[in-house]
């Protein structure tokens, strides 16, 4: 499958409903979105080198959403990553943030939150 | 004759007479007449008075006859027998004259015989016959005594006058005397001496043997004058000769008559004699059992041993004495006992064998019985199982069978000092002495128990059973005792009266009873405990309708839909009922029992009832307020959970929210994409739905309500609680891996009890392994399926339990977090152990922890039950 013109998201989430909810509204928004469950399946995946912005869950069972973060930098990969986790827990947004990530959504987040979010880190 | 010669004949101072050729006297002159005393007439015949008891005078007249038919002068004696008893004898001389008559005539004179039988000097014979030291008597050849010595007047005791008529008195002996006569003629007859025994009358009246000689004294003519009697005292000699003859007949008899053979060997060995029962009993005869070695008389078996005894006493010179089997007659062998003894001589040479043969075949036969008899007895008594000691009846020990000789391992001699020698235990020889010898002196059968000690030192308990065996008199000639090994029952029987006192205290305690209903009669037994419980008068007899009063109506159901499935077969029975007592107040009563056959038989309900009123009382009191206790952890998980409830309810609310969001979005498109609006809808429609299913899960978890026993699924609710605790888990920083075991079987269970057991374990795991730093934190929960339950094991690489922390950690109260209560574990053994689970915990070998608990699994088919007081029940 041939990347498009179109920028690429990819998200990474084990939760089922946020994996088939989020492509739809990314598409609305005029991006191409591939979904991922796992991290591993992410970096296994032939779309790593295509990906302009990563929407990527915090908390999965294996490597984590910031364990994804610190391989991608270890590997050179600078793709720009907007966290989202369903712990609204401020003292774990901000080190998040420091650590690079464009921003980091609270489950839920509205559907401008997100798209704020996209532009910015394709902009 | 003419009367002138005879006035002259008359005169002469001789005797004169004249006889014709046939012997008779035609002429006596005065002065022979006067000698014989019998006067001469011419027209009589006149006769010599001849004393004809003499010899000589029985035969003077064939004497005188042949004398005068010869023409010679002869002379000859003539004993005369004259009035005044004197014996005499006459000396005849005749002279022949012929005068030319046709007869001749003869004349003589007689002269007195110069040799009388009266003694010349009476005075000189008396003292010779006097001096003989024995009897003496002397008699005219006629036989009249004329003398007595001394010694003969004193043993007879007697005058010479009394003794002369010794024939007619009883001086010899009546049996000896015609016999002594007749001797004494025979003697005088021939002219020679008489030797004679014969018995005579002492002046004392004992008849005393005499061994009589008669000697004849004979003028030069040798004209016996005189017999000499000389009366040897043979007395001693003859009676022993007497009694050795008796003897010697009464042991011919015997020989001949007493049942045994006896024979006679000579010094060559052949025999010499046998007497008559032997021979009758081989029924040969003497000459055929000379040589017996080569006969069939002796049994073959007993043969090589008879003849080697035999010849090996002939060489010894020593007796012999077998026993061998000899043949009869008829061909049938008899055990006899031989028995040979040397007749030796004065000079100690052996002269001949006497051999006595006694038939011993009914002794042998009886021995050989007995002996069999022994065998078989000593076979019995060693054979029994017990000791047989055997008694004389005055209490001396005489025998044992084997096993008290192996008991003790000492000899019966030593074992009769059994009062003294230490094998009766000293508490118990008082008792011993008393019935032993009080059984000797009554005579009565003893029993008594006693401790005897083992020849390894162990007592052992007894019982000693005695018996006196009696004659055909009653009299006791043996006492029998049985000792029997007790100490086995005696123990159990102790263990056995302990045990049942235990049982007792047991029953009482534990409010425990016992019963038993045999199904066919309605038969009852109950135990005293279980009268208390039904508090049913004892003494009273128990029935079904006594059980049935006794119980509330749900109660009643039960039982009898238990006694109809006893009826049907075997089978356990495990339930509880509700007693209605007297004063309306309610026990519990926990019943166990299975209904199987007896040793009858019979179909029976056997089982134990337990007063659990109590128990149960405390139970719904515990679980009261383990409910609360269980209610207030859960309460305390809740603001600790709180993240991880968020997590769960913020996920499908992403989800809604997006979906929402992208629907709005498309539906305000032109044309509107209607299908993705739909599948945003849908998946709202979804993640709602799910997001009340959290809800639905956490009002049960910390909701009051009683929990549903149901059959679960262990890998579903560990899932749910893994996921209720993921939050926690992705702060924690925690990997957990889940390997569950794959097509568990359900267990039975409360779901939201099962998982609160499995969230406090899951937290206590997090909490540990979050504490590490340094290393990976793994939390592994593992579940599987082994033997009829099934098993959650969670494993960390934690801080674990410290030194004693395993064994205190199910203590309630205990903890070792800083803000931890102390009461999750005790909360959660308590759910598990109301699960009749088990949870336990362990440190691991290297880093952490593993706690697991197990719970039954469900019984396939077994419907739902539901607890109203929120215990569950025991299966």
């Amino acid at each position: 499958m041939m990347k498009t013109q179109k920028p690429l998201v990819s998200v990474v989430d084990d939760d089922e409903s946020v994996r088939e909810a989020l492509p739809d509204l990314i598409r609305i928004f005029g991006f191409d979105v591939r979904a991922f469950s796992s991290a591993d399946e992410f970096l296994a995946s032939e779309w790593l080198k295509d990906t302009d912005c990563l929407v990527l869950d915090v908390a999965m069972p294996g490597m984590s959403g910031p364990e994804l973060q610190e391989e991608l930098a270890r590997r050179g990969e600078k793709i720009p990553i907007i966290f989202i986790t369903a712990h609204k827990d401020e003292s774990e947004r901000i080190p998040l943030l420091q650590s690079g990530a464009v921003d980091c959504l609270f489950k839920p987040f509205s559907d401008v939150a997100l798209q704020d979010a996209l532009d910015r880190a394709l902009r | 004759m003419e009367a002138g010669l005879v006035r002259v004949l008359d005169t002469l101072p001789g005797m004169v007479f004249s006889i014709n050729p046939g012997g008779v006297i035609d002429f006596v002159n005065r002065a022979l007449a006067d000698y014989v005393g019998i006067q001469f007439q011419s027209d009589r015949d006149w006769s010599w008075p001849i004393a004809i008891e003499r010899p000589d005078g029985a035969t003077f007249h064939s004497k005188l006859r042949s004398m005068l038919q010869q023409s010679q002068p002869f002379q000859m004696e003539i004993p005369l027998s004259l009035p005044d008893g004197v014996g005499r004898s006459l000396l005849l001389r005749c002279n022949p004259m012929d005068d030319g008559a046709a007869e001749r005539r003869w004349y003589g004179i007689a002269t007195e015989s110069t040799v009388d039988s009266r003694p010349r000097d009476k005075n000189d014979f008396q003292r010779i016959v006097d001096s003989i030291p024995v009897p003496v008597a002397v008699t005219t050849p006629s036989g009249d005594v004329e003398a007595l010595n001394n010694p003969a007047l004193e043993y007879f005791g007697r005058t010479l006058e009394e003794l002369k008529d010794w024939k007619a008195t009883e001086v010899v002996h009546p049996e000896d005397l015609q016999a002594t006569i007749e001797d004494q003629l025979n003697a005088h007859l021939s002219g020679t001496f008489y030797n004679v025994e014969s018995r005579h009358l002492r002046h004392d009246g004992m008849y005393r043997w005499h061994n009589v000689l008669g000697l004849p004294l004979r003028d030069v003519n040798g004209t016996i004058l005189r017999w000499f009697h000389l009366l040897v005292d043979v007395d001693d000699r003859k009676r022993a000769e007497l009694e050795l003859a008796a003897r010697e007949r009464e042991a011919r008899v015997v020989l001949e008559s007493i049942p045994a053979g006896i024979g006679v060997i000579g010094i060559g060995g052949e025999v010499e004699a046998i007497n008559g029962p032997l021979l009758r009993y081989y029924g040969r005869t003497l000459e055929e059992l000379r040589d017996w070695c080569s006969t069939d008389v002796v049994h073959p078996d007993d043969m090589p041993r008879m003849i080697d005894a035999v010849d090996r006493a002939v060489a010894l010179g020593q007796p012999y004495d077998l026993e061998v089997r000899l043949r009869r007659a008829d061909g049938v062998h008899h055990w006899f006992q031989v028995t040979g003894s040397p007749l030796i001589d004065d000079e100690g040479k052996i002269v001949r064998w006497y051999a006595l043969h006694v038939d011993i075949d009914d002794r042998k036969r009886a021995e050989e019985a007995l002996a069999e008899r022994e065998r078989e007895s000593r076979f019995i008594v060693d054979g029994i199982a017990g000791m047989i000691a055997i008694f004389s009846p005055d209490a001396k020990l005489v025998g044992g069978n084997q096993q008290i000789i192996d008991y003790f391992q000492r000899p019966i001699d030593e074992l009769d000092n059994w009062a003294t020698n230490g094998i009766t235990h000293p508490d118990d020889l008082q008792l011993c002495i008393d019935s032993f010898m009080g059984s000797i002196a009554t005579g009565e059968p003893y029993d008594y128990e006693t401790r005897f000690l083992r020849h390894d030192g162990i007592w052992r308990w007894f019982q000693l059973r005695g018996l006196p065996l009696r004659n055909t008199d009653g009299e006791i000639i043996r006492w029998y005792g049985l000792l029997t090994d007790i100490d086995d029952r005696k123990r159990t029987e102790e263990q056995l009266r302990r045990s049942e006192a235990f049982l007792a205290d047991a029953q009482r305690l534990s409010k425990t009873g016992g019963f038993s209903l045999r199904l066919e009669t309605g038969e009852i037994v109950w135990s005293a405990e279980t009268y208390r419980i039904f508090d049913v008068d004892p003494s009273s007899p128990v029935t079904i309708q006594t059980v049935l009063s006794r119980l509330d109506p749900e109660s009643v159901l039960k039982v009898c839909n238990v006694i109809e499935t006893a009826r049907a077969g075997n089978g356990d029975f495990d339930y509880d009922i509700r007693l209605i007592m007297a004063d309306q107040s309610v026990k519990h009563v926990r019943v166990l029992a299975h209904s199987k056959k007896n040793k009858d038989g019979e179909q029976e309900l056997a089982g134990a009832v337990q007063d659990v009123t109590e128990r149960r009382e405390a139970e719904e009191a515990l679980n009261k307020v383990r409910s609360e206790l269980s209610y207030v952890t859960r309460i305390t998980s809740l603001g600790l959970l709180t993240a991880s409830i968020a997590h769960e309810v913020n996920q499908p609310l992403a989800g809604i929210v997006t979906n929402a969001s992208t629907c709005l979005r498309v539906l305000d498109t032109e044309p509107p994409n209607l299908e993705v609006a739909r599948d945003t809808a849908r998946r709202m429609i979804r993640d709602a739905n799910r997001a009340a299913d959290v809800i639905v899960r956490l009002r049960a978890l910390f909701s009051r309500k009683p929990p549903l026993i149901e059959p679960i699924d262990m890998n579903e609710v560990a899932t749910e609680v893994i996921a209720l605790a993921f939050g926690e888990i992705q702060r924690a920083r925690v990997s957990v891996v889940s390997e569950f075991g794959a097509a568990l079987p359900s267990v039975a269970g409360a779901r939201v009890q099962l998982q609160q057991v499995i969230m406090n374990l899951l937290r206590n795991a997090i909490e540990a392994t979050s504490a590490v730093e340094g290393r990976p934190g793994r939390i592994v929960i593992r579940t599987e399926a082994r033997d009829a339950e099934v098993r959650l094991i969670i494993e960390d690489t934690g801080i674990g339990f410290g030194m004693d922390g395993t064994k205190r950690i199910f203590d309630a109260f205990y903890t070792t977090k800083p803000d931890g209560m102390g009461i999750g574990l005790s909360v959660s053994r308590s759910i598990i152990e109301s699960h009749s689970g088990r949870l336990w915990a362990q440190s691991n070998a290297l880093h952490g922890a593993t706690v697991g608990f197990s719970v039954p699994i469900h019984p396939p088919g077994q419907a739902e039950t539901f607890q109203t007081d929120g215990s569950v029940a025991p299966r």
